[in-house]
């Protein structure tokens, strides 16, 4: 697994992302809910990632656009255009546009910035048990899930937990210690990923992005 | 139906090559089959003279780097030795590209079965999956993921035919069939370790939709291009297991990127959609095994065997497949954070919570309009019901080296407490003198506690004991309860020769006692004794049971005079308890195997036996991680085992021999011979609760080890008169240690008293 990332040292990877298809497939949870939301329908949203991945595979990423703003709106934009697409095939005769405008719901907003949220947060978990395997010395997703999990239990107590879920003593002092560390790494994977997503590098984007996912409150404390 | 599982195989004309005359030392007799992946052909080794299969890769399709992954992972695969994965012989280079011999299996893919015939009914199905289960499981312990867990790597063999593995000779016309191996027939072998998939490196998921393999049993995190684990063939076998329930794959979608997207995003797939007849357990293992996060499905492949052999039992229960009321047809399972499917499991994960539609799957069995037996119903939905439902079990209390008992842990918390019972007579046993601070005690018992190993419940408080009573041998089972120094509870078999060897506590309230040719239960509740189970062959000298109530192990005296050790499931929420699932964890002792044990996580089974072997076994599978053996005396060709017992932490394995105690660490197998010897064989030894010190137990006494110093600890305790120490066991809080031996007295020796103290430790 990659060492943690300084923050000066993350660039935007949206102009280079290497292979969309991938970032597809990491946001597909995302695209999907939103699609359930737009139509209301499992099976609609179903027809609907049909349709948008066979456009997708043929056009790829529009890597033209001078501004391309945030990966996350661009997809946005697309995804609900497929459910336009496939709604007016649906209802084929003239149909006022405000009721296709009327699809940008709040509701459906709601839900594409919550899975956009918990697919990245899902993401750096994943990390986080991936290098704790690798590395049995650091407990970071150990300790990390069992604060989010008991937040209302002291650390002497979490330490008597990760102990028994580990079959290794750990006393309090060593699992702050741990958490502390597991809480940088897990905010520095956060804040990776989300400025992957970004059109430019300005730090002020970045944080602003992370405030409209409400991921500030995990990485504020390792923002500069 | 399954048309397009030709996938990417098959048609591709630039596969097919002129045979060549030999690779190597093997000789090409027939094509068998080609596809993505190569070429199979029938061939003969020429130097051991048997029938293999040889699989030539296109040099084409490999370049320097896939070239060389391919041959470590065909090498790491030859090294896996276990009768349901086909085994990998050789490897090579030759000019006609890369070749591996390989086991040759007479039979069909599971792929090839399904196109053929259809799906397998579910208990055939099921059967399958649990042998790829335990194939898979070698493989990860050995530390192979195998990243390719389809139908088409599923070998069938043929029933009754000779198999290469065991012949090792080209079958004649009219030979006699393949002796088995050691376990059972092996049906299903998982083929293709780890090989294919070297290929795929070379190869990604592009735009343009070009994916190296099959994309239908991908996990999401293949398919993502992120870091994999065990968990991943634990996925690609729960879309495996639809398939094979089925005859559909999981997701059936119209491009190769569709279905890569529903892998990463759809709902995990319900089985019942296309077969409503089928379990609703079968619904719940899938969508645990196919969860999109690796830590929301089976932590491992053994948690995932037990549920299949969960369901088969069920079968077993039901004498008939069990047949089940339809779910509404649009009735999935989802995957969103709203309601995240799970289903119970024997690890300590949160606890689990039942799908909706499992719960509607029971609403709907109450008014199933299918006609069934009554008693069928009553069994099998008391079966399947206690295999479903939540049950917030938790690991037995093992307290953590070092410290105090840091967690109490809920052992039962679906069976009430048991309120003080109030004490009874004394039949059978006299108190001598009584214990208290600072003081020891005995208590003289009627019968012979020849082999008995004493046991306290899991309240850490009641002590049970078993004896040999009278001329008839007749058995008696006292719990004591140590604290009031009252008996509050016993069972008399006045069968003759029923005298208990053994006794243990998969819950508070059931008893298993191992005596004469039987296992029984006694439940402390009703009273009610049921037999578990029976032996016509032998005689069960010891049983213990995992900590998670589940498996219960045995070891059998064999009347031939030999043994063998047993696994079973076990499954207490039926009535009676049952035991399910066999398997022979070893067989082939040529003596008895005097002691089974489990390791306080339940990871591990130890047996020893009195030819001086000791096995380190699976603990979910039975399969040997590990042999040792006990030093024998000075001229003496083999040691004496009697006891084994695990330490706390389940780190350390300790046993018994003559006339030294052994340490094996588990991980590693390193070995440490304790220096002092007593004078004949250890009968008996145990860990204090904390692992520093080790109690072992002779006709001269009892010594305490330092475990971490490997060095005496005090002086002997010497109280039963010269007389064999057959059972040893410590207080929870280490103030106390109990004995009981051949003079049929039970001792409590308190460890408080100065010069006793295990300090400094």
């Amino acid at each position: 697994m990659s060492t943690i990332l300084a923050l000066d040292q993350i660039t935007t990877r949206w102009s280079q992302i290497g292979d969309p298809l991938r970032f597809v497939m990491l946001y597909s949870q995302a695209i999907r809910a939103y699609l359930i939301a737009l139509l209301g329908d499992g099976h609609a949203a179903e027809e609907a990632c049909q349709e948008f991945l066979a456009t997708f595979l043929k056009r790829g990423l529009d890597r033209a656009a001078p501004d391309r703003g945030r990966f996350r709106d661009y997809l946005k934009v697309s995804v609900r255009n497929t459910a336009i697409s496939l709604l007016r095939r649906k209802y084929p005769q003239p149909v006022d546009p405000v009721v296709f405008e009327a699809l940008a719901t709040r509701d459906a907003d709601d839900t594409w910035t919550r899975e956009w949220q918990r697919v990245i947060l899902e993401k750096a978990w994943r990390y986080l048990e991936a290098h704790e395997r690798t590395a049995p010395a650091s407990l970071y997703f150990t300790v990390l899930r069992l604060s989010v999990d008991h937040p209302e239990e002291s650390s002497e107590q979490l330490a008597m937990q990760a102990t028994l879920q580990t079959q290794r003593p750990i006393n309090a002092a060593a699992f702050r210690k741990q958490l502390s560390r597991a809480r940088m790494q897990f905010a520095q994977l956060i804040i990776a990923e989300v400025a992957q997503t970004l059109g430019n590098d300005s730090r002020f984007d970045l944080t602003e992005e992370l405030a409209e996912l409400g991921l500030l409150i995990y990485v504020q404390e390792y923002l500069p | 139906m399954l048309h397009n599982l030709d996938e990417a195989s098959g048609n591709d004309a630039k596969n097919r090559r002129d045979l060549p005359i030999n690779l190597g030392k093997y000789k090409l007799i027939r094509e068998l089959s080609h596809g993505g992946a190569g070429i199979v052909y029938e061939g003969e080794d020429l130097i051991l003279e048997r029938r293999v299969a040889v699989k030539l890769l296109p040099l084409d399709r490999a370049d320097a780097s896939a070239r060389s992954r391919l041959l470590a992972e065909a090498r790491a695969a030859a090294r896996l030795n276990h009768p349901n994965a086909v085994a990998v012989y050789d490897a090579g280079e030759d000019p006609s590209g890369l070749y591996i011999a390989m086991e040759l299996i007479h039979g069909t893919s599971a792929h090839a079965a399904i196109r053929k015939n259809g799906p397998f009914s579910w208990p055939r199905a099921t059967r399958i999956a649990v042998e790829v289960c335990q194939g898979l499981s070698a493989a990860h312990a050995a530390g192979m993921i195998h990243r390719d867990i389809k139908p088409a790597n599923i070998m069938l063999a043929d029933a009754g035919r000779p198999e290469s593995t065991s012949a090792n000779t080209v079958p004649q016309s009219g030979s006699a069939p393949v002796v088995e191996n050691l376990a059972y027939r092996p049906w299903a072998k998982l083929a293709d370790f780890g090989l294919s998939r070297s290929l795929q490196f070379t190869t990604n998921v592009t735009l343009d939709g070009q994916v190296a393999g099959t994309p239908n049993y991908m996990s999401p995190e293949q398919i993502r291009g992120e870091q994999l684990d065990e968990r991943t063939d634990i996925y690609s076998l729960g879309a495996t297991y639809f398939t094979l329930l089925t005859g559909h794959f999981p997701y059936e979608r119209d491009g190769v990127i569709q279905t890569l997207f529903a892998h990463c995003s759809a709902a995990p797939p319900d089985p019942q959609q296309w077969d409503s007849t089928l379990p609703i357990a079968c619904s719940a293992i899938i969508a645990r095994a196919m969860a999109k996060e690796p830590r929301d499905r089976f932590r491992s492949v053994e948690n995932l065997l037990v549920e299949l052999r969960s369901l088969l039992a069920t079968r077993d229960v039901g004498g008939a497949e069990f047949q089940q009321v339809p779910l509404e047809k649009d009735s999935t399972v989802s995957a969103t954070s709203d309601s995240r499917a799970e289903i119970s499991t024997l690890d300590d994960s949160p606890a689990a919570i039942t799908p909706q539609s499992i719960r509607t799957g029971f609403s709907r069995q109450n008014s199933s309009a299918r006609i069934m037996p009554a008693i069928l119903i009553a069994v099998s939905l008391l079966a399947l019901f206690t295999v479903l439902l939540v049950i917030n079990r938790q690991p037995r209390t093992r307290s953590i080296p070092g410290g105090d008992l840091v967690a109490e842990l809920d052992l039962q918390p679906e069976v009430k407490a048991i309120s003080p019972p109030p004490a009874l007579a004394p039949i059978g046993m006299q108190i001598e003198r009584a214990w208290g601070i600072g003081q020891d005690g005995s208590v003289k018992t009627n019968g012979l506690m020849e082999l008995m190993r004493i046991r306290f419940c899991p309240d850490h408080r009641t002590l049970a004991w078993g004896i040999s009573e009278g001329e008839k041998h007749q058995g008696r089972l006292t719990l004591f309860d140590i604290e009031r120094r009252d008996v509050i509870d016993m069972y008399t078999d006045e069968t003759p020769y029923s005298g208990f060897n053994c006794v243990a506590f998969p819950s508070d309230h059931i008893v298993l006692l191992a005596c004469n040719s039987k296992v029984i239960t006694y439940d402390r509740r009703t009273h009610v004794v049921t037999t578990l189970m029976t032996f016509s062959d032998g005689s069960p000298e010891s049983i213990d049971v995992s900590p998670d109530g589940r498996r219960l192990a045995v070891s059998v005296f064999e009347w031939s005079g030999g043994g063998r050790v047993e696994l079973h499931d076990l499954i207490l929420g039926s009535s009676p308890p049952l035991v399910a699932s066999k398997r022979q964890v070893h067989q082939g002792y040529s003596k008895s195997v005097r002691c089974v044990i489990f390791s306080g996580t339940g990871e591990h089974i130890a047996s020893a036996g009195t030819d001086g072997i000791v096995l380190l076994c699976d603990g979910f599978t039975g399969i040997k991680s590990q042999e040792f053996h006990l030093p024998p005396l000075q001229g003496e060709q083999e040691g004496i085992g009697h006891c084994v017992a695990f330490s706390p932490d389940s780190q350390l394995l300790a046993a018994g021999g003559r006339p030294r105690a052994v340490l094996w660490n588990v991980k590693t197998g390193a070995q440490q011979v304790l220096p002092e010897e007593h004078r004949r064989e250890i009968m008996s030894l145990a860990f204090t609760q904390d692992g520093a010190c080790l109690a072992t137990g002779s006709t001269d006494g009892i010594r305490f080890w330092n475990v971490k110093r490997g060095s005496q600890i005090g002086a002997n305790l010497d109280g039963h008169g010269g007389n064999v120490i057959s059972g040893l066991v410590f207080t929870a809080d280490n103030s106390m240690l109990i004995s009981c031996g051949y003079d049929s007295s039970i001792r409590f020796w308190n460890l408080t008293q100065p010069g006793r103290k295990l300090t400094g430790l």
